[in-house]
Formats: structure tokens, C-alpha cells, sequence
């Protein structure tokens, strides 16, 4: 009897996914569907408060907060700047995501020693200050030499076919979008594979950033995944962003 | 215009990321990281060439990946052992990607559907084409996003052999539609 219900329940989900019409439109009644399901309230909002907190408390050597933190639009600016990352940083000589802009942030600011901060706490200052780029389209630009290179390292991770199962980013988000994966939809940049990141994963109950889904990504595929603030994460993720250029941002996230 | 031509891929040869960058940048992800992402000759063609390898190079591909083989024996074990590697995420995690029985409604759609597979029929010609195709998806079709089960140690020759049972067998749930073989 119970194997019934469950043989059903799974049809019935299938079914409803199988008629579902683009990617983009499933993520949208998936999200739906989750909110309801949580009473309405999207427990991302959480992490961005946590996020706040942070942000507004932390104290570094000399008196020094978050809000002299350069995010790409100037000390104290959050408004817009996630839309435009990853990007390049003078002062630090590189191409950063928004996970470690934060930690360069937390190190060389505010003068934090490695033991002084964690995975939470990144996590939750890149919620807060990604949600000032809600709703907003992603602009990333390859202006200079430094992004460009790091845009065609993300492009040769991207087609990059290793590991137990043979297979790439592009072996399934570039051949297959639209199709699934047993229930998960499978997207291509264009069709918003990175717009609601970071996002809050209903099935973990957690709040997972665009580093987070790239592990996933390469977990899923046999590939144990690179080390978080890594530079194949800035470089896929600069890929990944630059092809959804003018995609609408709908941060903090809330996904399965 | 020949010139601007030969320019663009002047250009694009001189901007392309090298061989050594991105072993630097992949052993920054850290060592279980960069382990994992050593290619094979044949891994490092199809990335290469996502859109499809150039047709001088499919026949040496076919051939290298045809070396690669080793056989069971039979070919065709035992469909219950079989069914329990399709279903299993761990291990050939078949749902992932094929439809298979009936019941089974949690399925993708990556590859096509197997659901029937044995009115192929239960030949030899089949049986052999099913077991390479899973030990090795490259020989039929080069840089098939199928993994290479057995090249790779994903699975062992006796687990693809059942999977093959599992596929063509007309005792198989997995063929509703195949009454008394044949």
C-alpha cells in the first residue's frame, strides 16, 4: 500500500514535470511550490539577516569594517555590485568571485587570521550582499586581459571531459537543456543555470552559493570537487556568467 | 581578406589558454581535484572538439577505444543481478538518464528510452552491440556523453554482462512487451 502511494506520488510528480514547459518556467513552479509548501516564507531571508549582522558588526584591526570593503563599486557600495562579478580587483591583482572578494575582505581589510572566520559566515556575508542585486540583469564584462584570460580557462573547464563518468559541464547543460537528469531539469547558462545562486536548497536546508553548486556539480559527476575560493571556481563562474549577460538576478535563490 | 582571416586565427591561437595554465589552475583546486581531471588521449579529443570530432580523426578514435574492450564470458549474465546495477545511484545509475520500467516514472531523458529494449531481439549481434555499447559508449558513437562504464572501472565486465541480461531478456521487467523471446 505504501509502495503505492509512494509508485504514485512519483508519477504524479513525474507527469507534472513531463508537462511542465521550459526550464526556466519548471524552476519558477518548482520555487512556487516550495514557497508554499514553507508557509510562504523564503528561509534564504535568514541567511541575508544573518549576512547583515555580520556585516554591520564585524570589527577588524584599526577600527576597520565591512563597509570599507571595495565589492567593485567602491567602499560601503553593495547596490548592483554581485550583478557584475566576478570581476578584476586592483588591489589584489586578480579576477575574484563574490565568495572570495568577501574573504579578501575578511583578510586583508579587516585583517582576520584564517581561524577567525568560516564557510558560514562567507556564505551568509554573500547572501546579504548579493540580495542588493536582486532583480537586476548581470552585466559581466571582459574588459580587462586579466578576465578575459580567465573567461577562456572557464571555457576549456567547461568542455573539460574527465573522470569515472567521461563527462563535462557542456555534456549536459550545452547538449541537453531542457531535458532532465532523473527529475532535475537540466539549464544552460542562457536559460539561467546560475541566476538564482546563491539560493537557499530546500532538499539540504541550507543556503549554498555559486561555489556551492559548482561542487555539486563536479560531485555529481565522480569529480571531487576543487577547493572552495579556488580559481576554477572564479573562472567557471565568470564563464557561466558572461554567457547569461541580461539575465534577470533573483537572489537570494530558492531551489530544491 | 585572406589576411584579416588568418589574423582572427592568429589572434585566437595567441589568446587561448595553454596547456600549463590550465594544469596550474587545476591543481589549484587541490590534489583528490586534480587527480580526477587528468584526461585520457580520447577524453582530452572530445574536449577539444565539444561540437563533434573532425571525420579524419573519428577512425583512429574508433579503433584506440576498440583496444579497450575486454569481454565477459558469456556476454549475457544473470537479468536480476542486472536489474539491481540499473537501478542503483552508486552504481550503473541508469535512471538517470534512460526510462526503463514501466513502473519507474523518476526517469530522464538524456538518452533514449530502454523500456523494451529486448525487441531488439536476443541475438548474438545484439547481445555483443548492447555490452560494448555500455562497456565502452565511444565505439558507436565518439564523445557520446554515455560514460565508458567499463574502460573507466565504473563497472565490472560480469556487472555489464548482467546488465546486458537485463536489457534483452524477455523474463527481464524491464520488456513488458516481449512475450516468449524471439
Amino acid at each position: 500500500m505504501r509502495r503505492f502511494f509512494y509508485t504514485f506520488g512519483f508519477a504524479l510528480l513525474a507527469g507534472a514535470l513531463v508537462w511542465a514547459l521550459s526550464p526556466a518556467e519548471e524552476a519558477k513552479r518548482q520555487r512556487q511550490l516550495f514557497l508554499e509548501q514553507s508557509g510562504g516564507a523564503h528561509p534564504g531571508e535568514l541567511f541575508v539577516a544573518e549576512g547583515e549582522e555580520y556585516y554591520n558588526s564585524l570589527e577588524g584591526a584599526g577600527g576597520k569594517t565591512m563597509a570599507d570593503c571595495d565589492f567593485g563599486k567602491g567602499p560601503g557600495v553593495l547596490e548592483g555590485v554581485y550583478a557584475e562579478l566576478p570581476k578584476y580587483f586592483a588591489d589584489s591583482d586578480r579576477v575574484e568571485d563574490l565568495d572570495t572578494r568577501v574573504v579578501t575582505c575578511l583578510t586583508q581589510v579587516l585583517g582576520f587570521g584564517e581561524d577567525e572566520f568560516d564557510r558560514d559566515m562567507v556564505v551568509a556575508l554573500v547572501s546579504y550582499i548579493a540580495s542588493f542585486s536582486h532583480e537586476m540583469p548581470i552585466r559581466v564584462t571582459l574588459n580587462d586581459p586579466q578576465e578575459k584570460e580567465m573567461f577562456e580557462i572557464g571555457e576549456r573547464l567547461w568542455y573539460w571531459r574527465a573522470g569515472q563518468m567521461d563527462l563535462s559541464c557542456a555534456a549536459c547543460h550545452d547538449r541537453y537543456p531542457g531535458r532532465r537528469v532523473r527529475l532535475a531539469p537540466i539549464r544552460s547558462p542562457e536559460q539561467g543555470l546560475t541566476d538564482h545562486w546563491p539560493a537557499y536548497t530546500f532538499s539540504f536546508d541550507k543556503m549554498y552559493t555559486m561555489e556551492n553548486r559548482i561542487n555539486f556539480c563536479y560531485d555529481s559527476i565522480q569529480i571531487p570537487h576543487p577547493e572552495f575560493y579556488s580559481t576554477p571556481h572564479i573562472a567557471l563562474s565568470l564563464y557561466m556568467r558572461y554567457r547569461a549577460n541580461g539575465n534577470e538576478l533573483d537572489v537570494p535563490g530558492f531551489t530544491r | 581578406m585572406k589576411r584579416a582571416l588568418l589574423f582572427v586565427l592568429l589572434a585566437a591561437l595567441a589568446f587561448a589558454v595553454d596547456d600549463t595554465t590550465m594544469k596550474k589552475v587545476i591543481e589549484s583546486g587541490g590534489p583528490g581535484f586534480a587527480a580526477a581531471m587528468q584526461q585520457d588521449p580520447s577524453e582530452a579529443l572530445c574536449s577539444e572538439f565539444p561540437q563533434g570530432l573532425p571525420a579524419d580523426r573519428v577512425g583512429g578514435f574508433v579503433e584506440t577505444e576498440r583496444a579497450k574492450v575486454s569481454y565477459a564470458e558469456p556476454l549475457a549474465g544473470d537479468w536480476e543481478r542486472g536489474r539491481e546495477v540499473f537501478v542503483t545511484p552508486a552504481r550503473g545509475n541508469c535512471y538517470a538518464c534512460h526510462a526503463g520500467e514501466p513502473s519507474e516514472a523518476a526517469f530522464g531523458d538524456v538518452g533514449p528510452p530502454l523500456t523494451n529494449y529486448g525487441l531488439r531481439g536476443q541475438g548474438e549481434g545484439i547481445v555483443k552491440y548492447t555490452y560494448e555499447k555500455i562497456y565502452n559508449a565511444w565505439i558507436t558513437v565518439p564523445c557520446s556523453t554515455m560514460p565508458r562504464y567499463g574502460v573507466n572501472g565504473r563497472l565490472t565486465a560480469q556487472e555489464i554482462a548482467d546488465l546486458v541480461a537485463y536489457l534483452t531478456s524477455p523474463d527481464s521487467p524491464i520488456n513488458p512487451a516481449v512475450k516468449g523471446g524471439k
